[in-house]
C-alpha cells in the first residue's frame, strides 16, 4: 500500500499546480471581492487530509511559487501560507472530525487571517497602500465554496487511493 | 494511527524556519539591488507557466475566431480596410507636417525628435493581486526589452517595463501608487506629475506650480522629462479640480486615456539610443542629445 501512496502523490502536486493556475487567473476587477482564493482552499485541505505529507515546507514552496507568479516581493505569500499551514496543522485531527458547516467558519476565519497578512507584509514593504474594506468579502466566498472543494477533493482522494 | 511528529522536527520550529526563511528573503527582494538577478533567473524558470495559464484563453479566442461566419468576416474585412484608407490619408499629412516640424526645430537649435522602434506584445496575464498593478507580457529580455521601458497601446500611456525575464517581463501600470509620471498640460504646456492611485481611483497631480492653470477636461501628455518616456504621449484626462480645505492647495485628479482594466494587446517603445541591437540603427549622423532638465527615478 505504501507503494502504491508514493505512486500517486504526483496527483496533489497537480492539483496544487491547478490551484496557482486558478488563483492567478485573470479576474474582472469590478467582481475583485468575491474573488476565491482556490489555492488556500485546496492546501488547507491537504493539509488536512495527509499532515504527514503536505506541511510547512509544501506551503512555503507553493508561497514561493505565487509570489514569482503574482510579482508580489520574494517570500511574502511564502510567510502567510506557512502561518496557515501551521494553523491547521496545528489542530488538524480537531479540524478534521468537525461537521462540515463548523469547518467552514474555521475556513473563513483562516482566509481573513490571510488576507490581514497580507495587508501587514505589504504596509511594511510600501508603507503606504490603499485597504478595501470589501476584501473581507472573499473569505465568506471562500466559506462557501469549501463544502464543494472538499467533497471534490475527498472524490478524488479515494479515487486515486491518496492514503 | 501512523506516525505522526514521531519523525523530523516539529511543528513549531518548522514554522519558525518557514517565518525567518521568508522574512530573509522578503527583505533581501525588498532591498538589495543584486537579488535582482536572481529573481531574473527564477522568472525565467516559471515563465513557462504563464504560458500555460494563458493557453484557455488562447484557445477561447480561437473558438470565436472559428466560430464567426464568412458575412462577419468580410464586413469586418471591408470596415478594417475603410479604416486603413483613412488612416493611410491622414499619414500623408502627418509626414508633411513631421517634416515642417523637423525643419522649423532645425531654426530654432531644438534637439531634433526622432522615430521610436516599435514593438507588439500581448498581455499573458494581469495580476489581480489589489494592491498592486502589474501585467505579464510575453516579450522578455531576448527581444531587447529594458527595465524602464515605456509601455503604451493606441489610447496612451499604460505604463513602464518593471522587471524582465528570459521571455516574460512584468509592467507596472501608471495607477500603481508605486508609480509617477512626468506630464505637461497640452493646453499650456504646464509640466507636473502624476502619480498612481490605485486603479480604482484616478490619478493624481503632484508638483503643481504655484499659479497652475488646469481645467475640468484639459488633456495631459507626456512631457518627457524624464528621459524615460517619449515626449507627446496622451496620459490622462482631467477630470476634477478641488481644493483643499485644510492647506488651500489644489488637488487635481486625472483618469489615464488608456483603459487599464481590459488589455490584451500593447506596444513596446525603445527610445532612440535604447534599439535593440538586431536592428542596426545606430549609424545614423551625430544628433544633438535631448536636454534633460530634470532626471528623477522612478521605483
Amino acid at each position: 500500500m505504501n507503494n502504491r501512496a508514493a505512486h500517486n502523490r504526483w496527483i496533489i502536486w497537480l492539483l496544487l499546480l491547478v490551484g496557482i493556475l486558478l488563483q492567478i487567473m485573470p479576474w474582472s476587477s469590478t467582481i475583485y471581492m468575491i474573488k476565491p482564493n482556490w489555492l488556500l482552499l485546496i492546501l488547507v485541505y491537504w493539509t488536512l487530509a495527509l499532515p504527514n505529507c503536505i506541511g510547512i515546507a509544501m506551503a512555503f514552496f507553493i508561497g514561493i511559487v505565487l509570489d514569482l507568479f503574482s510579482g508580489t516581493v520574494l517570500g511574502g505569500h511564502a510567510f502567510a501560507l506557512s502561518i496557515i499551514a501551521y494553523l491547521s496543522l496545528f489542530k488538524f485531527q480537531l479540524i478534521r472530525n468537525l461537521a462540515i458547516w463548523q469547518q467552514l467558519l474555521i475556513i473563513i476565519l483562516l482566509s481573513i487571517c490571510y488576507d490581514l497578512l497580507l495587508f501587514f507584509i505589504e504596509i511594511l514593504i510600501n508603507h503606504s497602500i490603499t485597504m478595501i474594506p470589501m476584501l473581507f468579502l472573499s473569505s465568506i466566498v471562500n466559506g462557501i465554496l469549501w463544502p464543494w472543494v472538499f467533497l471534490l477533493m475527498r472524490q478524488i482522494r479515494r479515487h486515486f487511493w491518496i492514503y | 494511527m501512523k506516525l505522526l511528529f514521531s519523525r523530523g522536527t516539529p511543528l513549531g520550529l518548522r514554522l519558525v524556519i518557514a517565518l525567518i526563511l521568508s522574512t530573509v528573503l522578503m527583505i533581501c527582494d525588498s532591498h538589495y539591488q543584486t537579488f535582482r538577478k536572481i529573481r531574473f533567473y527564477l522568472d525565467t524558470a516559471i515563465s513557462p507557466l504563464h504560458f500555460i495559464s494563458n493557453t484557455p484563453h488562447v484557445a477561447f479566442d480561437n473558438l470565436m475566431e472559428m466560430s464567426k461566419t464568412r458575412e462577419q468576416l468580410m464586413e469586418d474585412n471591408t470596415a478594417l480596410r475603410n479604416e486603413l484608407l483613412i488612416k493611410h490619408n491622414d499619414l500623408l499629412l502627418l509626414e508633411h507636417l513631421k517634416h515642417e516640424n523637423q525643419r522649423l526645430r532645425e531654426l530654432l537649435g531644438s534637439p531634433l525628435r526622432r522615430d521610436e522602434y516599435k514593438m507588439a506584445a500581448q498581455v499573458l496575464l494581469t495580476n489581480s493581486n489589489p494592491y498592486s498593478y502589474q501585467l505579464v507580457i510575453n516579450k522578455g529580455a531576448k527581444d531587447g526589452v529594458y527595465v524602464g521601458q515605456p509601455v503604451i497601446d493606441e489610447k496612451g500611456i499604460i505604463g513602464q517595463i518593471f522587471a524582465t525575464a528570459e521571455t516574460t517581463s512584468r509592467a507596472i501600470l501608471v495607477c500603481d501608487t508605486q508609480h509617477a509620471i512626468p506630464v505637461k498640460v497640452l493646453r499650456n504646456d504646464m509640466s507636473m506629475v502624476a502619480v498612481g492611485n490605485g486603479c480604482s481611483n484616478n490619478l493624481i497631480l503632484d508638483f503643481l506650480p504655484n499659479n497652475v492653470d488646469v481645467k475640468v477636461g484639459d488633456e495631459l501628455v507626456t512631457s518627457g522629462l524624464d528621459g524615460r518616456f517619449p515626449e507627446g504621449y496622451p496620459v490622462a484626462t482631467v477630470v476634477s479640480v478641488d481644493i483643499d480645505p485644510h492647506s488651500a492647495n489644489l488637488i487635481v485628479q486625472a483618469s489615464p486615456t488608456a483603459d487599464l482594466k481590459r488589455l490584451r494587446y500593447l506596444l513596446l517603445l525603445w527610445g532612440e539610443d535604447r534599439f535593440p541591437s538586431s536592428t542596426n540603427q545606430k549609424d545614423e549622423t551625430e544628433r544633438t542629445p535631448p536636454v534633460k532638465l530634470e532626471e528623477k527615478q522612478y521605483e
